[in-house]
C-alpha cells in the first residue's frame, strides 16, 4: 500500500526544549492514524510538522513521496484543522468556505452546499458561525480542512470539548468520509477509547518521542492497558 | 496568486469593520470643513485643496488606514483562518503578497471618498468659490500623499507580522500619527546635526503641502518607495521564516 507520510528522524526544538524527539512515522494510504498521546506530548507539533505550518530543526517529512523542497507541492493535497477550526465568526459557514474556495481557484457554488451536507451542517449554512455550538465548529472545521478534496486530512483534538453525541457525530463523519471518498486521516488525542473506534493503526507519543506504531488488528487488551498507562489512564468511556 | 488576492478582497468588501472605517471617513471629512467654517479665526484656508492638505497633514487618514489594514490582516492571523491556507502555497510570500495589495486598496478607498468628502462639504459650507482650486495640484499632492500613506500601513504590517500584537501595532501607530517620532528626530539631529526629520516617512507625511516645492515632492515619493520597496521585502523574508500558529 502506497505510503502517503513518512517522517524521518523528525525532530523540533524550541530553544533548548526538544518538542519532538526523532520521530519516524509511518501513514499509508486509506488509514485513519491515531496519534495518541497526553497533552503536551507533542502530537500537534507533529501535525504541524507534517502540514508544513513549522519547520522541523532536524529529520524531514516524506509526502505523497515527494521530499526536501517538494513536499511544498505536495501539501496542496492536505487538509487540516489544527488546535482549533480558523474561521471567520462574523461570517457564515458559507462565507468561510467560500473564501478558501477563492483561494484554491473553486468557483461552483453548488461544490459549498455539498461540501456543508457531508458535514452535517447544510440547515446552518448562513447562521453566523460566532452562534454556533462547539460541535458545528469543528464541523465547519473539517469541512475546510475538505476544500480541494485532500486525500490526506489532519485532524487535531477534533472531538476535544464535545459531548458525547457530538463525539459520535464526527466519528461517523470521519469513518464515512474515508469509506466514501477514500480520505486518508491522521487524527490526534488524547482519549484512547474514542480513537479505538475508528483508527485503523496506531502511534503512541510521549514526551516528543514515537513509543510504538501498531495496527488495529494487533490491539490486544494488555497493549490497550499499555496504552492507558502511557497516556495517563485518560480512557473516557 | 491572484486566488489569493480575490479571496483577501472579498473579506474586506464583506468585511464590517471596512464599512464602519469608511463611515468615519466620511464623517471626518465634512465634520472637519464643518469646524472649520463655523470657527472664523481658523479661516486661514483660501481654498479646499489646501484645507484638504492640512486635514491629511493632521494624521486622521493616517490613522484611519492604518486600523484598517491591522484589523483586516489581524482578524486573519487570531481566528486561525490562515492555517487553513497557510499549508496550501508554494510559497509563504503569497500570504503577505496579497495583504500588501488590499492596503493599497483601503488606502486608495478611504483617500478617493476622504477628498470628494470635503470638496463636497467645501462646496456645502463655504460655497462654489471655495472649490475653486488646481485640479492638477490636487492630484499631485493625492498621489504623493497615498504612496507615504501606503508605505505606513505596510509598516503597521510589518510591525505586526513581527509582533503578533495588535495592541503594539495600534499604539505605536497613534503614537506615530500623533507625531510623537518628532521628538526623537530633534534629539538626533541635536546630537548627529543630520536632519533625519525630512528622511522619515512620518515627517513627510504630516509636511507636503498644496504649495511645497518640486523637490519636496520628488524627495517625499522618493522616501515612500524605498520605504514601500524596503517593508514589501522585509515582510516576504519575515513570512518565510514565522511559523503559523
Amino acid at each position: 500500500m502506497e505510503v502517503l507520510v513518512q517522517t524521518n528522524n523528525l525532530t523540533k526544538r524550541y530553544g533548548k526544549h526538544k518538542v519532538v524527539n526523532s520521530v519516524n512515522l509511518s501513514v499509508k494510504k486509506g488509514e485513519i492514524y491515531g496519534l495518541i498521546g497526553r497533552n503536551g506530548a507533542g502530537k500537534t507539533t507533529v501535525l504541524r510538522l507534517i502540514s508544513g505550518l513549522a519547520k522541523p530543526t532536524g529529520g524531514n517529512v516524506c509526502l505523497f513521496e515527494k521530499n526536501g523542497h517538494d513536499t511544498i507541492y505536495a501539501q496542496n493535497r492536505v487538509g487540516v484543522l489544527i488546535e482549533n477550526p480558523g474561521v471567520y465568526p462574523n461570517m457564515n459557514a458559507k462565507e468561510n468556505i467560500r473564501l478558501k474556495c477563492l483561494a484554491k481557484g473553486i468557483s461552483s457554488k453548488s461544490y459549498i452546499t455539498e461540501l456543508l451536507e457531508s458535514v452535517g451542517l447544510s440547515t446552518a449554512d448562513k447562521k453566523k458561525v460566532k452562534h454556533f455550538s462547539v460541535g458545528m465548529k469543528q464541523r465547519l472545521g473539517i469541512a475546510l480542512a475538505l476544500v480541494g478534496s485532500p486525500e490526506l486530512v489532519l485532524l487535531d483534538e477534533p472531538i476535544n470539548g464535545l459531548d458525547p453525541q457530538g463525539m459520535a457525530e464526527i466519528r461517523e463523519m470521519i469513518s464515512r468520509l474515508n469509506r466514501e471518498r477514500g480520505i486518508t486521516f491522521i487524527i490526534s488525542s488524547h482519549i484512547l477509547r474514542e480513537l479505538s473506534k475508528i483508527a485503523t493503526s496506531y502511534g503512541i507519543i510521549e514526551k516528543g518521542e514515537l513509543k510504538k506504531q501498531i495496527l488495529k488488528t494487533e490491539l490486544t487488551e494488555d497493549l490497550e492497558e499499555y496504552f492507558f498507562s502511557l497516556t495517563g489512564g485518560v480512557s473516557h468511556d | 496568486m491572484t486566488k489569493m488576492i480575490k479571496m483577501d478582497l472579498y473579506r474586506f468588501f464583506r468585511s464590517a469593520s471596512t464599512w464602519a472605517i469608511l463611515f468615519a471617513d466620511i464623517m471626518l471629512a465634512f465634520l472637519s470643513v464643518m469646524l472649520v467654517s463655523t470657527n472664523k479665526s481658523i479661516q486661514i484656508y483660501s481654498n479646499v485643496g489646501e484645507l484638504l492638505a492640512a486635514q491629511i497633514n493632521g494624521g486622521m487618514l493616517m490613522i484611519l488606514c492604518a486600523v484598517a489594514v491591522i484589523i483586516f490582516v489581524s482578524a486573519k492571523y487570531k481566528n486561525g483562518f490562515i492555517k487553513n491556507i497557510a499549508n496550501q502555497l508554494p510559497r509563504r510570500e503569497m500570504l503577505v503578497l496579497p495583504e500588501i495589495i488590499v492596503s493599497f486598496v483601503a488606502c486608495a478607498l478611504y483617500f478617493f471618498v476622504y477628498s470628494i468628502c470635503t470638496i463636497t462639504a467645501g462646496a456645502i459650507f463655504f460655497g462654489n468659490t471655495f472649490i475653486d482650486f488646481s485640479f492638477f495640484a490636487i492630484i499631485k499632492l493625492l498621489i504623493v500623499q497615498f504612496i507615504l500613506h501606503w508605505a505606513f500601513c505596510c509598516l503597521m504590517l510589518l510591525f505586526y507580522i513581527l509582533t503578533s500584537s495588535t495592541t503594539f501595532t495600534m499604539v505605536a501607530g497613534l503614537l506615530i500619527a500623533f507625531k510623537i517620532l518628532n521628538g526623537l528626530y530633534v534629539l538626533v539631529e541635536r546630537f548627529t546635526h543630520f536632519n533625519v526629520n525630512q528622511f522619515m516617512l512620518d515627517s513627510n507625511i504630516f509636511q507636503i503641502g498644496m504649495y511645497s516645492a518640486k523637490s519636496v515632492y520628488a524627495r517625499a515619493i522618493v522616501i515612500g518607495l524605498i520605504f514601500l520597496l524596503s517593508e514589501i521585502v522585509l515582510l516576504c523574508m519575515v513570512m518565510c521564516k514565522k511559523e503559523i500558529k
